[in-house]
């Protein structure tokens, strides 16, 4: 008998596998910035990359889902960050400089790259916004010849001509856009229903329409008329297209809570106009990003909330003078947004320069005679020509999503997913499977500490990461939410030594797995969960 | 080489002379400086050791248990309310019957609050399967703690190496550092018979019926009768090297002494001073220093106690309801033995009030002139 009380042979028979009642079970679930991205991103995947400055292989990840990363790395909202599970413990992931730094790269390294050569299939696409550079992006390089229609001199849409430079320089769209048209036919100048119509595209095998949303709404009062009284989408295409938009000392005022307000306001400001900014509802009812109401507010324009135009009249010294009323919240309406409610005998009069309106818009369906979305977001493609309706495709701005870039960019990559199934004479099927997000409860924090934050640039077209090592630290804070890094936690925490490193992963041995559930509770990041079986 | 240095680095020092391969401990007063020292020299790479920070002693005491079951040599420090949390598992690492270390730096058990020494903590431990020395100097430490090593590991027991906080740990001696090569020839790399070992999975200390438990607790206390032999060789074995030698009682003037005076730590050796003093005066007082409390040194003690002696025990401890925690052993070994003499029980300097060399004189002068009138506890210094 040996001093101490330890089985004199080996304890292998001993089977603990017996007296399992859940199995641990390694499985990824989805991190909350990928589930979050409207462009479909592997953002998870290109941040490890970019963690292990891989940024050629985070470039080609990244434009799996988004042909636009030094674009989107500046003009995109990222709900991702919105989303990440970091700012539960110091502060999100800056994914939009890492998608910036990654983009950017991109145009300093990525220049034609290698395509496919076309076959027969022919596709025609009207719109060389986001959506439809994007379909015409992954439908090239399968090897589909693409043409691309646009009623504008150059592309871009909503890119080239909504976005102010201040926040999307020219020379970075024009990069990204010449990397993304390699290999399509791009024709200029062509306005679908007056530079061509149905019979143009009856040779096409598809068409993908992605036109946008470029109607402005009207406000329905006195005085809208006067040309003094512009859409803040015009305004914006005009200094975009050729800088002109002089308004020094002009008192302007622009009328919407909307991002194309908040474009229109700072636009006007950086032409010198004296701003003010009228919304009829308050902040936290606001449309637009949030940063966006963040830097317009730091800019000197004025901000008038609760207040609603009544009506604009020409006087005599050639301003215009406008009534307005004061509002307050009432009733919630089918927005959700609390109705606002005049108040009677609020009236005050402003006499101003100039008025933009940026108050929505509606997509121009003109060519097709009326408009055509259904109750519920659907396109009505009913009465449309039959020659074109069964190859027809529509994405981006059209469809009431939310219109922003990302989510252009995910609209198109969808049709050109579509299209691509639709000449194989399939259709595009989508996994029913529920998909599991990783939140904060999946994390344990205790392997992760609080860490000196990268500082942030004021805004997103200011300042990117100033060098791969930057970035790379900024990666190497991501929790990996979700998705197994073979950090080997539930490796050595085994009490049984059941768990197994494989080539690719683990592989847990169930004659030893007891199920006492350790591996799963000092997994960190919540992609080994314990499934109750067995 | 001689070095200037304070009882906390000795030990620290020792730490390092002995290759320990796993450290793990909690900051308190008075032993904070061993830990500091330890994780410098882990840092630097000089101990080439793994340091475990923990969130408790307790987890210090579980983590060396775990880390000693591999077959590793493993090394903590503590005092007082961080010696008490780990109390349970204490048991544990006797009855697993692993040779751990610790450093106890003596400091008396709150409340009220207090960093100060006194000798409770750790004697309040006895029953825990510990084998426990007291030391009076510097360079005591550094020889207890290699020695602790050596008899530990030879008798799978663990090794509580105690001393006065504040009087000794803060108080800077010249101590003679042991070059590693010779410390390299007195403990060897510790050689585990068992030890976890995934290629040969064993159980440790699993459930153990009844019909075992007994005999496992046996060995044990064999363990512990073995141990006076063990701990002698291993002390010559050191003497040899080193030169310099310890045993479990050592004694200073008891001869023709009529009154003797048992003590440890620091106390024992402000009574050392005392005596010399009374010596030179012509009064005939002695000390017995008690070095080794478990195994309590049954034999060695007997072998010095004579019954035309008056004696007196010091103990900076106190068992409630019972006094002091020494007398009461001696008593022990003396009603067992059918020895018959009286001795006289002194509390004093509890929660690191000073043992003056007045007190000390105060109490021979009591013990030699007992009348047999003496009182259960005599408390040294007490105010009304």
């Amino acid at each position: 008998m040996p001093e101490m009380a330890v089985s004199e042979s080996s304890m292998d028979w001993n089977k603990t596998g017996s007296w399992r009642s859940s199995t641990p079970l390694h499985k990824n679930i989805t991190p909350p910035c990928n589930f979050n991205c409207p462009a479909g991103e592997n953002i998870r995947g290109y941040i490890d990359l970019l963690k292990d400055k891989k940024t050629k292989e985070a470039f080609e990840l990244l434009t799996e889902a988004n042909p636009f990363p030094a674009v989107c790395g500046r003009v995109c909202y990222h709900p991702c960050q919105a989303s990440c599970n970091r700012s539960s413990l110091d502060r999100e992931i800056n994914v939009r400089k890492l998608e910036r730094f990654i983009g950017d790269w991109g145009m300093e390294n990525v220049n034609k790259q290698a395509l496919p050569p076309t076959a027969s299939k022919k596709i025609a696409i009207i719109g060389a916004g986001p959506a439809g550079l994007s379909a015409a992006f992954y439908l090239r390089k399968q090897g589909i010849a693409v043409t691309v229609y646009d009623e504008n001199s150059m592309p871009g849409g909503i890119l080239r001509y909504g976005i102010p430079s201040y926040r999307l320089e020219k020379d970075v769209l024009a990069k990204e856009l010449d990397r993304v048209l390699h290999g399509i036919e791009f024709k200029s100048n062509m306005r679908f229903g007056s530079d061509f119509d149905i019979s143009d595209l009856l040779g096409f095998d598809a068409v993908f329409l992605a036109t946008g949303a470029h109607l402005s709404k009207t406000m329905n009062i006195d005085g809208e008329n006067i040309p003094e009284v512009e859409s803040g989408l015009n305004f914006l295409k005009t200094a975009n297209s050729n800088g002109s938009g002089n308004l020094k000392g002009k008192e302007v005022i622009v009328v919407g809570g909307g991002n194309t307000a908040c474009d229109t306001a700072r636009s006007a400001y950086r032409f010198g106009a004296k701003v003010t900014l009228v919304y009829r509802r308050t902040e936290a009812q606001m449309p637009a990003f949030a940063e966006e109401i963040e830097q317009l507010k730091k800019e000197p324009i004025k901000i008038e909330f609760l207040t609603a135009p009544k009506n604009i009249r020409k006087t005599d010294g050639g301003k215009l003078g406008v009534t307005f009323i004061k509002m307050k919240l009432g009733l919630p309406d089918s927005s959700g947004r609390s109705r606002p409610v005049p108040i009677a005998d609020s009236d005050f009069e402003m006499s101003v320069d100039k008025i933009f309106t940026a108050i929505g818009e509606d997509p121009d369906l003109s060519f097709f005679g009326n408009a055509r979305i259904k109750t519920g977001g659907e396109f009505d493609f009913s009465d449309i020509d039959e020659r074109l309706k069964a190859r027809l495709f529509v994405g981006g701005d059209i469809l009431p999503n939310p219109r922003t870039v990302p989510h252009a960019v995910g609209s198109g990559r969808l049709a050109s997913e579509k299209i691509a199934a639709f000449l194989k004479g399939e259709v595009l099927t989508q996994s029913e499977d529920i998909e599991v997000i990783a939140g904060p409860g999946d994390i344990n924090f205790d392997y992760f500490s609080m860490i000196n934050l990268t500082k942030r640039g004021s805004h997103p077209a200011e300042s990117g990461f100033a060098n791969m090592d930057e970035a790379s630290s900024e990666a190497a804070r991501c929790f990996s939410c979700g998705v197994c890094d073979h950090c080997d936690n539930c490796h050595n925490f085994c009490p049984d030594m059941a768990v197994i490193k494989t080539s690719n992963g683990y592989h847990v041995n169930l004659e030893y797995c007891k199920g006492c559930g350790i591996c799963a509770r000092e997994c960190p990041r919540g992609s080994l969960k314990m499934d109750g079986t067995e | 080489m001689k070095r200037v240095i304070s009882g906390n680095e000795a030990a620290s020092l020792a730490v390092k002379l002995s290759r320990v391969q796993v450290i793990s401990a909690y900051p308190i007063t008075p032993q904070t400086t061993i830990a500091e020292k330890l994780s410098e020299l882990c840092g630097s790479g000089e101990l080439d050791a793994k340091f475990v920070k923990v969130e408790s002693e307790h987890s210090a005491m579980a983590t060396l248990i775990g880390a000693s079951s591999t077959g590793v040599r493993t090394f903590t420090a503590t005092s007082a309310q961080g010696l008490a949390l780990m109390h349970e598992l204490l048991f544990w690492a006797s009855g697993a019957r692993l040779p751990i270390v610790l450093v106890d730096v003596n400091r008396a058990m709150a409340a009220p609050w207090t960093i100060w020494c006194d000798q409770t903590d750790s004697l309040a431990q006895r029953d825990t399967g510990f084998l426990q020395f007291y030391c009076w100097s510097n360079q005591e430490i550094l020889d207890s703690v290699i020695c602790a090593f050596k008899i530990a590991e030879k008798l799978l027991l663990p090794c509580m190496v105690c001393y006065d906080g504040f009087y000794i740990s803060h108080t800077h001696e010249a101590v003679e550092i042991p070059e590693q090569s010779d410390v390299d020839k007195f403990l060897p790399p510790r050689d585990a018979e068992y030890r976890l070992d995934t290629k040969d999975p064993r159980t440790f200390s699993g459930g153990t019926l009844p019909a075992n438990f007994m005999e496992i607790r046996y060995k044990l206390q064999k363990a512990f009768e073995k141990a006076p032999d063990v701990i002698n060789t291993t002390y010559g074995e050191f003497d040899k090297l080193f030169g310099r030698s310890y045993s479990a009682v050592e004694p200073y003037y008891t001869d023709d002494a009529e009154a003797v005076l048992l003590a440890s730590g620091s106390a024992a050796s402000t009574a050392f001073h005392a005596i010399r003093k009374m010596r030179q005066s012509g009064i005939k007082a002695g000390l017995l220093r008690l070095r080794q409390f478990r195994p309590f040194p049954e034999k060695e003690l007997l072998s010095y106690l004579k019954p035309n002696i008056k004696y007196g025990v010091l103990d900076r401890d106190l068992s409630p309801g019972t006094g002091g925690v020494i007398a009461q052993e001696i008593r022990a070994i003396l009603n067992r033995n059918n020895v018959r003499i009286d001795i006289n029980e002194f509390i004093a300097g509890l929660g690191g009030r000073d043992i003056t060399v007045d007190n000390v004189t105060e109490i021979l002068l009591k013990v030699r002139d007992d009348k047999g009138d003496k009182l259960q506890i005599n408390w040294v210094g007490l105010k009304n």
